[in-house]
């Protein structure tokens, strides 16, 4: 479900809860507002009724007192006042009479004064008041007035106890609300707390957590990793967004491969590039006589190459050759043989051994990269006795090629890269009239339309019995072939270099 | 141009790529995102079924050095069935003692 309908169901429930429980309590607190004021309505009844009961005991001392004793009007006084009094008390005390019984008892009240006026106090005083003191004296005497006014008597004592009865009722309602108003409070609160952490936990279920999660992708690819995918699980906005985002990180990765691609082409045709080319090719000096040389590099297809080689005399009778191979091409490969050519060159004419040259060229190169590697030949010919010392870091062999000989200089070590350190310095000689052929996989790896190797075979092939005057022309026949058997440019940078020792 | 066909099968820590075709500069980039990959998401042993390699040249020999090192101490990568020209360049290069070969 979306998000911001789940987000929308949650609030909804927590409005209602609030709602529900608000309604209820409004209605608790008027229930309980009702319950005091009728708690207060008979208090004030039993206050009145009391007051009433004193007032027909004054109507009642007060005619006995002047029918039976003086005929005194001042007894007669709490007679008719008391009957106004009563009167008004019976007015104040009606309407807080909230029950039909209640108004029906006190109606027995006052219809029982007045049947007590109307046949036992009127008649009595009547005839009192006549000067019929013995007559008045013998109604008197029958106890109906007594017998009238105890009935009243009775009423009011079941009044009072009704009253009472009432007054009991509504304070144990008063106290059954005020408890459920409490209740009523604490759902309230217990359901806000509730509400609250459900709320929370949703929350950081539905929305936190996915967006720390998603952040937490985002930073790795930023952090470098541009090929892993960002995706999260969680609510549908969400895991959108993540494929948005990694729809982008999928943009900026080829942008950056092409932008890769174009730097590259824009190398090659950089001026720079083209002095770089011509560095990689030295300009052979100072070979001593009886020696010949020759070399060539070409250079896979519209790139710089990734070959090196050099050819020197190292000043102390001897020839020096370095044949490099980086793998792969470029202007950064290409400058990294240069470099690496540069540092053998001043290895071997400082004259260290060549399986030391190499080591302490590794050792400055130092953890080149990841994919970074090279193969390299390295060898000191000696110019007067045609001792040839070497060091093969997992180069293709080199060759000395005689008439009907072939000897393979081999690798004396692994390529330079691994971390592992250590080349022997190996030794061959050349003989007079021998041809000494250094070169890179390029050139032997090459194929034809056909899948065949240009091969090591036809290699030396073509340098046996090869005059040293025609050292150069050997090379560019290599080369010639090379380029023949690869008729949509080549694929790999392709070095030969040829040392031949005079007859 | 040259062609390249990789078949992956992943397992509880290692995985088996067979590899048909040819390594080349051209074709080395994807089997480096293949094998990179793998290991990334967790494989710490990997082999490369050799038998239909045809041809594996510099490029390639960069790849198998980067995984190589990639792995670290705790993994191995084992090249099986590698044809005899593919296998001579592992051995004068020496990546033959950085990886196991089996016939």
């Amino acid at each position: 479900m979306l998000l911001r309908r789940r987000l929308l169901l949650l609030f909804v429930a927590i409005i209602a809860a609030v709602l529900a429980l608000g309604i209820s309590m409004v209605v608790t607190v008027r229930e309980r507002d009702d319950a005091q004021q009728r708690e207060r309505r008979l208090s004030v009844a039993m206050e009145r009724a009391a007051q009433l009961s004193t007032a027909y005991a004054e109507q009642e001392t007060g005619e006995r007192g002047y029918v039976l004793g003086e005929r005194s009007d001042s007894f007669l006084e709490p007679y008719e006042n008391g009957r106004a009094t009563a009167r008004r008390l019976v007015r104040q005390l009606r309407p807080v009479l909230d029950t039909a019984a209640l108004r029906a008892q006190l109606d027995r009240v006052t219809s029982a004064v007045t049947t007590w006026r109307e046949q036992a106090a009127a008649p009595e005083i009547a005839r009192a008041r006549g000067g019929d003191s013995e007559g008045a004296a013998e109604l008197v005497a029958t106890g109906n007035g007594k017998a009238l006014f105890d009935k009243v008597r009775t009423a009011q004592a079941t009044l009072t106890q009704r009253l009472q009865a009432e007054e009991r009722r509504a304070a144990r309602r008063l106290d059954d609300v005020r408890s459920r108003l409490t209740a009523v409070f604490a759902a309230i609160v217990l359901v806000a707390v509730l509400g609250a952490v459900l709320a929370g936990w949703l929350i950081r279920r539905w929305v936190t957590r996915p967006i720390d999660e998603l952040a937490d992708e985002v930073r790795r690819v930023r952090g470098g990793a541009i090929d892993s995918p960002i995706q999260i699980a969680g609510p549908p906005e969400l895991t959108s967004l993540a494929l948005d985002i990694d729809a982008m990180r999928g943009y900026i990765r080829q942008q950056l491969v092409e932008s890769e691609r174009s730097r590259q082409a824009v190398e090659q045709s950089a001026a720079v590039v083209l002095t770089l080319r011509s560095e990689l090719e030295p300009v052979v000096s100072d070979i001593p006589d009886g020696w010949t040389t020759a070399g060539r590099l070409r250079a896979a297809e519209g790139v710089v190459a990734g070959d090196c080689y050099d050819l020197f005399a190292t000043g102390r009778g001897e020839i020096g050759l370095v044949v490099v191979d980086i793998a792969g091409h470029g202007a950064t490969e290409g400058i990294l043989a240069l470099r690496c050519k540069e540092m053998l060159r001043m290895a071997l004419t400082s004259a260290t051994s060549p399986g030391q040259a190499l080591e302490t060229t590794a050792g400055i190169l130092g953890d080149m990269g990841d994919e970074v590697f090279l193969t390299a030949f390295v060898a000191a010919i000696d110019t007067r006795d045609g001792t040839v010392r070497y060091a093969n870091a997992g180069h293709p062999a080199a060759y000395i090629v005689g008439d009907d000989s072939v000897v393979a200089l081999e690798p004396t070590g692994p390529l330079v890269g691994l971390l592992v350190p250590g080349w022997e310095t190996a030794e061959a000689t050349m003989a007079p009239g021998e041809n000494l052929c250094a070169y890179t996989d390029g050139l032997i790896e090459t194929r034809n339309g056909d899948k065949e190797f240009f091969g090591p075979d036809r290699l030396v092939e073509l340098l046996q019995g090869a005059r040293c005057a025609e050292a150069p022309a050997v090379v560019k026949r290599c080369i010639d072939e090379v380029e023949l058997f690869s008729p949509d440019g080549l694929r790999d940078d392709a070095t030969i270099v040829v040392l031949c020792r005079a007859e | 141009m040259a062609d390249l066909e990789l078949e992956s099968r992943e397992s509880d820590d290692g995985a088996l790529v067979v590899v048909r075709g040819e390594v080349d500069v051209a074709t080395a980039p994807e089997l480096r995102d293949a094998l990179f990959a793998l290991v990334d998401g967790g494989a710490s042993r990997i082999s490369l079924d050799c038998r239909g390699l045809d041809f594996l040249d510099s490029s390639g020999i960069g790849v198998l050095i980067a995984v190589r090192k990639r792995l670290g101490d705790d993994g191995s990568l084992t090249l099986e069935a590698p044809p005899a020209h593919v296998r001579k360049v592992l051995e004068l290069t020496g990546v033959s003692e950085h990886v196991t070969i089996t016939s």
